[in-house]
């Protein structure tokens, strides 16, 4: 496997702009990449472009409005991991030498999506999602399992929404802007019970993109390319083996396996994005991720570990939480994150000295398993 | 006259004994022993393919739960379900039916009953469904 790098990135706002199309948000992101990575778009090979609901050729849509065409386009859907698997798809045709410059993009307009403000229906083989099943009732069930067994309290999980809603502040780009304090949070509308709305991620509209490059072409174009140093994407096993709902053994086993393709540990991470799509997920990924010890991921945000003064920041960007959550631009905005942080350009949300950074994604509900997919991609400068 | 058709939600997943006490029904495969529900075409555990049927989840505790604001394609808020780990090894989601004034908790013991999900229309939907049994 050759080395792989990111040569830049870049995404809009997040927000709602139900007047913007799916081709505008998209190539507003990937002109904003391509000019951060100083490259051409002529220079791009292939491209890889997630969505969940945008329809079908967004790839080819979004790119021809930034001037890309006649190239190998392939778009990927993997629910709310869609955006980090496109980049798992550009990072693999680099690193397995099918080209030398990718770019890999994520784009959602959920106001304007075919679901927006309706009822999802579940698929007639979902006979969870027939009875009763809907997402925030999921983790809803792990939070109160969670509580239950490690003690963890309201406040702890309160605490995870008012520091990304601070960290959000300090991103132009958060779809929220706002500091919350953990009593507005716990006393918002209940959604599913112990879950209240301002314990859960805003559904956004959003593109982001990142270009990637081989790393000994990399220096061509950059002095300052962020390294890929593991890329992981694997799916979840059957509930009927899944004793234990407060740890994510899908996120575990795919955090080994990145750890082990980077050759480094946890303690080696300077800052991470991870799928915060409700409060509760970040305290369960902080244990799966192994950031601390399985039930005391309570503990870790309480002692301030995770802020972003703290030892390991943790969604520096404001999270899916803050920063909002355009389903298959989420994972390619983590990374974007994470390559400005580690380009120390992350101004006043900056981790100071970050040289290590994490993204993690779950994507989908998929009755029998688990979840659908989970992504983590460490990157190194 | 006019008689308002039971229909149940989906077929083949539950029924009664002959005391008319309710099972759901799942299988088990005959290789590696692993059970599931609903029944599935052969064992996701190991492949095996020599299946056989077997009544399951009249009773269980409740492993989590939690009561939905909003709308379900079955249900109007609130209401609530959980996952109910029976007796048999699996871990089950259903609809709890909750008698009014009873808190529920976890590892609370439950019972199986098939009763009427909603109505639709001119049909009454039949379900399973887990209600609290007093301790």
């Amino acid at each position: 496997m050759r080395e792989v790098a990111i040569l830049g990135g870049g995404t809009t706002v997040f927000g709602k702009f139900p007047e913007k199309t799916i081709g505008e948000l998209g190539r507003e992101a990937v002109l904003a990449a391509v000019s951060d990575a100083g490259i051409k778009v002529r220079d791009i090979e292939f491209g890889c472009c997630a969505t969940v609901y945008g329809g079908f050729c967004v790839g080819q849509r979004i790119f021809k409005e930034a001037g890309i065409s006649r190239i190998e386009v392939l778009n990927v859907e993997n629910a709310c991991a869609s955006g980090a698997s496109a980049i798992r798809e550009a990072w693999y045709r680099i690193a397995t030498g099918q080209c030398d410059v990718a770019i890999a993009a994520g784009v959602e307009s959920m106001t304007t999506s075919p679901v927006a403000l309706k009822l999802i229906p579940p698929p007639p083989d979902d006979l969870d999602g027939q009875l009763g099943m809907v997402v925030p009732m999921f983790f809803a069930m792990l939070m109160r399992r969670h509580m239950h067994e490690h003690g963890t309290t309201l406040d702890q999980i309160a605490q995870v929404s008012v520091k990304n809603h601070y960290n959000g502040c300090l991103n132009p780009y958060s779809h929220y802007q706002k500091e919350l304090t953990s009593e507005e949070i716990l006393e918002s509308p209940m959604i599913c019970d112990p879950i209240t709305l301002l314990q859960c991620c805003p559904a956004s509209d959003g593109a982001a993109a990142v270009i990637l490059c081989a790393g000994n072409v990399a220096k061509r174009f950059s002095s300052k390319p962020v390294l890929i140093a593991s890329s992981v994407l694997t799916s979840a096993d059957y509930l009927f083996r899944w004793q234990d709902a407060t740890f994510s053994e899908m996120s575990h086993r795919a955090a080994e396996m990145a750890y082990e393709m980077a050759g480094i540990g946890s303690k080696d991470i300077d800052c991470i994005e991870l799928h915060d799509a409700f409060a509760i997920c970040e305290i369960m990924h902080y244990e799966d991720l192994g950031l601390c010890k399985k039930g005391e991921g309570g503990r870790l945000i309480e002692e301030g570990k995770t802020y972003l003064n703290g030892d390991l920041p943790v969604n520096p960007s404001g999270g899916l939480l803050s920063k909002g959550h355009p389903l298959a631009a989420t994972g390619v905005a983590q990374a974007v994150e994470i390559f400005r942080q580690l380009r120390g350009e992350a101004g006043d949300r900056q981790v100071h000295g970050a040289k290590v950074g994490l993204t993690h994604v779950l994507g989908g509900y998929v009755e029998g398993l688990e979840s659908g997919a989970v992504s983590i991609h460490i990157f190194k400068r | 006259m006019y008689k308002i058709q039971e229909v149940p939600f989906r077929e083949g997943l539950f029924v009664e004994d002959e005391s008319g006490k309710p099972y759901l029904i799942g299988n088990k495969c005959l290789e590696c022993g692993q059970k599931f529900f609903p029944p599935r075409p052969f064992c996701f555990s190991c492949s095996c393919e020599q299946m056989e049927n077997v009544k399951l989840g009249n009773r269980g505790v409740i492993y989590s739960y939690s009561t939905s604001y909003s709308p379900s394609i079955m249900f109007d808020p609130p209401y609530v379900a959980g996952w109910i780990d029976v007796e048999e090894g699996l871990r089950i989601f259903a609809p709890l039916a909750v008698p009014e004034g009873m808190n529920l908790e976890l590892g609370g013991g439950v019972e199986l009953e098939i009763s009427e999900l909603c109505r639709k229309e001119d049909k009454i939907i039949i379900g399973y469904k887990y209600r609290p049994v007093a301790k």
